[in-house]
């Protein structure tokens, strides 16, 4: 999932470009047509499924609504003014509350778990990768819908703490804020682990091991030496899980019931339900505008560091 | 030696799931000593230091420096630094602040740490070159960085675990010397270790040979070149040829070895003193002219033997022989050439003085 960092490959772009003699131009000349020939289909299905639709969601935001279903070619801000609702606003503002919260309970917990699982022997690596990894292969839905019995009244949490005296009644989970929370965090956790885990496994522990015998402590090890080191992986594991937890909807739609409305949720409800969609998409112009932002103010706080390959 | 121990190793042993690595070791360094712990690789001389740095905890045994126990104290509350194989320096630190990183973790003021990191950079010859990014250094002065990192927290004891082991064989010789004159110039007692005997005879006061988790002979460079106490560092620390003979064992080193057949001689220069017939003597008459006529060795041992290779091997020329019993020999000069052919027979020996009685430890 995660390249290689960003110096890695401008080194290789260095060695590409370099080379002297004229043969050993020619043959770089040709060496880079070919690459680009090979490039080509790469370049025609972003073009084809990247670039165009991000154009055509523009434009459809500028356009007006259709009686039934589609849209008219009728210029209009009138979407976006009606952004500024503050049903719309507030559900922005609950959205990024949301990410926030649960990107920061994704770092605490997730942070711990991929520095811990790069330290660990192969085996222990393989299956600790594994655990991970299984619930991967089952779909994101199925999953969420068997917290619902385990969270749901009378379910099988509470039928536990009740069963051991340690409730009196159904503790009502099921459709509360905390619960779309733990959706969330549930949801994106692997991200997280696994952005993280990529970078502590690349450092080289004996800059712990010299940190320690040049005096620091463990604790301040850790500040001055393994958390700037595995900054851009967990940099990277940020992006990956608040950029998703503002648009996963169905978390919050099976999880929260009607009660908790994210951004993604009415996104989906004037998509199938409203019908309407050029104010869709102006909801969704508005959203990556949001993220873009947000990423664009993080690197700049981050500085000059990689984000692992992916941004 | 005794009134003078800075830093002594009592009985430590140290297993790992592979298996025992250390098997019960003694050691005492005196202040300001260069001691070169020598060994092939996996025979427990990295665990030694790691245990001093305090990186790995000793199963049984005491860690004591300037009388005090320090066994159970973390790597960060002792006054031991290490260089480590591959420099282990920060990436995300410019030179300046890699020197420096001691001094910034006891709160030293930023204006004492740059004057004190401009010091170690003079003393290891990087001036000016404190603003440079890691990745911008060469082994050479990455290895300088290293050392001057360690040396401005003024530890007790540095540990080397093989220094120069990345970098190529001149710039180690040159390496060598300084580590020697810094080593000097500061009076800091150094535990070096490596696998390169002629690194370890260059450099030490004393030399402590391990093989399988212990100790086999410590000693100055000469005891331990002239006169070994085991069959293993006759043969690591001398290429020693083992002889095996009555019972006893002896360590006859390879330049040591006479080639007993004049014209032979003649070609294979320096047969050196207490041969009959010089080979100097022999030298001014023309080759094809002496006839063929033994040489003896006064107070020695002959033996008939049979070339079996030539090979010319770090600026030697190396013949080996194999005697009537089987065992090998090797004989060693200077020079390119010799009349020797393989499969040829010919006498050899060795002087006396030159076969050392040693312990056979089965090598």
């Amino acid at each position: 999932m995660m390249g290689s960092d960003g110096r890695n490959r401008n080194t290789a772009g260095g060695s590409l470009s370099a080379g002297s003699g004229s043969g050993r131009a020619k043959k770089n000349k040709r060496k880079r047509s070919s690459v680009w020939i090979l490039m080509m289909p790469l370049y025609a299905f972003t073009i084809v499924f990247v670039l165009f639709p991000l154009l055509y969601m523009g434009f459809l935001s500028f356009m007006s609504r259709a009686e039934v279903w589609g849209f008219v070619n009728e210029f209009t801000l009138g979407n976006y003014k009606r952004i500024l609702e503050p049903l719309y606003l507030n559900t922005f503002k609950d959205s990024l509350k949301l990410a926030f919260i649960s990107t920061i309970v994704n770092i605490f917990i997730g942070y711990p778990y991929g520095y811990f699982m790069a330290r660990l022997d192969e085996k222990w690596k393989r299956i600790m990768m594994l655990l991970l990894m299984i619930p991967f292969w089952t779909s994101g839905l199925i999953r969420l819908n068997g917290w619902i019995i385990v969270f749901r009244s009378n379910g099988i949490l509470d039928k536990l703490l009740m069963g051991l005296h340690l409730t009196d009644a159904p503790l009502k989970l099921l459709y509360t804020y905390p619960m779309v929370v733990f959706g969330m965090i549930y949801a994106l956790m692997p991200f997280m682990i696994l952005a993280v885990y990529s970078s502590a496994e690349k450092m080289d522990w004996t800059l712990v091991e010299a940190s320690r015998d040049l005096g620091a402590g463990a604790a301040e090890t850790f500040f001055r030496v393994t958390l700037p080191l595995t900054m851009p992986g967990l940099l990277s594991g940020v992006i990956l899980t608040f950029i998703p937890s503002m648009g996963l909807f169905f978390v919050a739609d099976l999880l929260g019931g009607n009660k908790i409305v994210l951004i993604g949720n009415i996104i989906q409800q004037q998509l199938t339900k409203g019908r309407n969609l050029p104010f869709a998409a102006a909801l969704s112009v508005v959203l990556m505008v949001l993220t873009s932002l947000l990423i664009a103010l993080y690197r700049r706080i981050a500085g000059t560091r990689q984000l692992e390959g992916l941004i | 030696m005794a009134d003078n121990i800075h830093l002594s190793l009592k009985g430590i042993r140290k297993s790992f799931k592979s298996g025992e690595v250390l098997k019960g070791i003694d050691l005492d360094i005196a202040q300001g000593e260069f001691i070169t712990l020598l060994g092939a690789s996996g025979c427990g001389k990295t665990t030694t230091i790691r245990i001093i740095a305090g990186l790995d905890m000793p199963d049984e045994g005491r860690v004591i420096l300037d009388g005090a126990d320090i066994t159970d104290l973390p790597p960060e509350k002792r006054n031991v630094n290490t260089i480590f194989q591959n420099y282990a320096l920060f990436p995300h630190m410019n030179v300046a602040d890699n020197i420096s990183y001691g001094l910034k973790i006891r709160k030293v003021s930023k204006a004492e740490r740059r004057a004190k990191a401009e010091e170690m950079l003079r003393l290891v010859r990087l001036e000016g070159r404190g603003d440079r990014k890691v990745s911008e250094l060469s082994g050479g002065q990455k290895q300088r960085v290293a050392i001057a990192r360690a040396l401005i927290n003024e530890p007790k004891v540095l540990l080397l675990d093989e220094p120069l082991g990345a970098l190529d064989l001149k710039l180690r010789r040159q390496m060598q010397l300084e580590l020697k004159r810094m080593q000097k110039q500061l009076g800091i007692t150094f535990i070096y270790i490596t696998h390169d005997q002629e690194e370890a005879i260059n450099m030490s006061d004393r030399i402590a040979v391990m093989h399988k988790g212990l100790f086999e002979q410590i000693g100055t460079p000469d005891e331990i070149y002239y006169r070994p106490k085991t069959s293993y560092v006759a043969n690591f620390v001398g290429n020693a040829n083992i002889i095996r003979e009555n019972g006893k064992t002896y360590a006859v080193r390879s330049e040591n070895v006479v080639i007993l057949e004049k014209e032979a001689a003649v070609h294979f220069e320096g047969a050196g003193p207490g041969i009959t017939e010089s080979a100097q003597e022999a030298e001014s008459v023309p080759e094809t002219a002496v006839p063929a006529q033994k040489l003896t060795i006064k107070d020695g041992s002959e033996y008939d033997a049979k070339v079996l290779e030539k090979s010319f091997a770090g600026g030697q020329l190396r013949i080996e022989f194999e005697l009537k019993d089987g065992q090998h020999v090797v004989a060693s000069r200077s020079g390119l050439n010799s009349v020797l052919t393989a499969g040829q027979m010919t006498r050899i020996g060795w002087r006396a003085e030159h076969a050392v009685e040693v312990i056979d430890d089965g090598i």
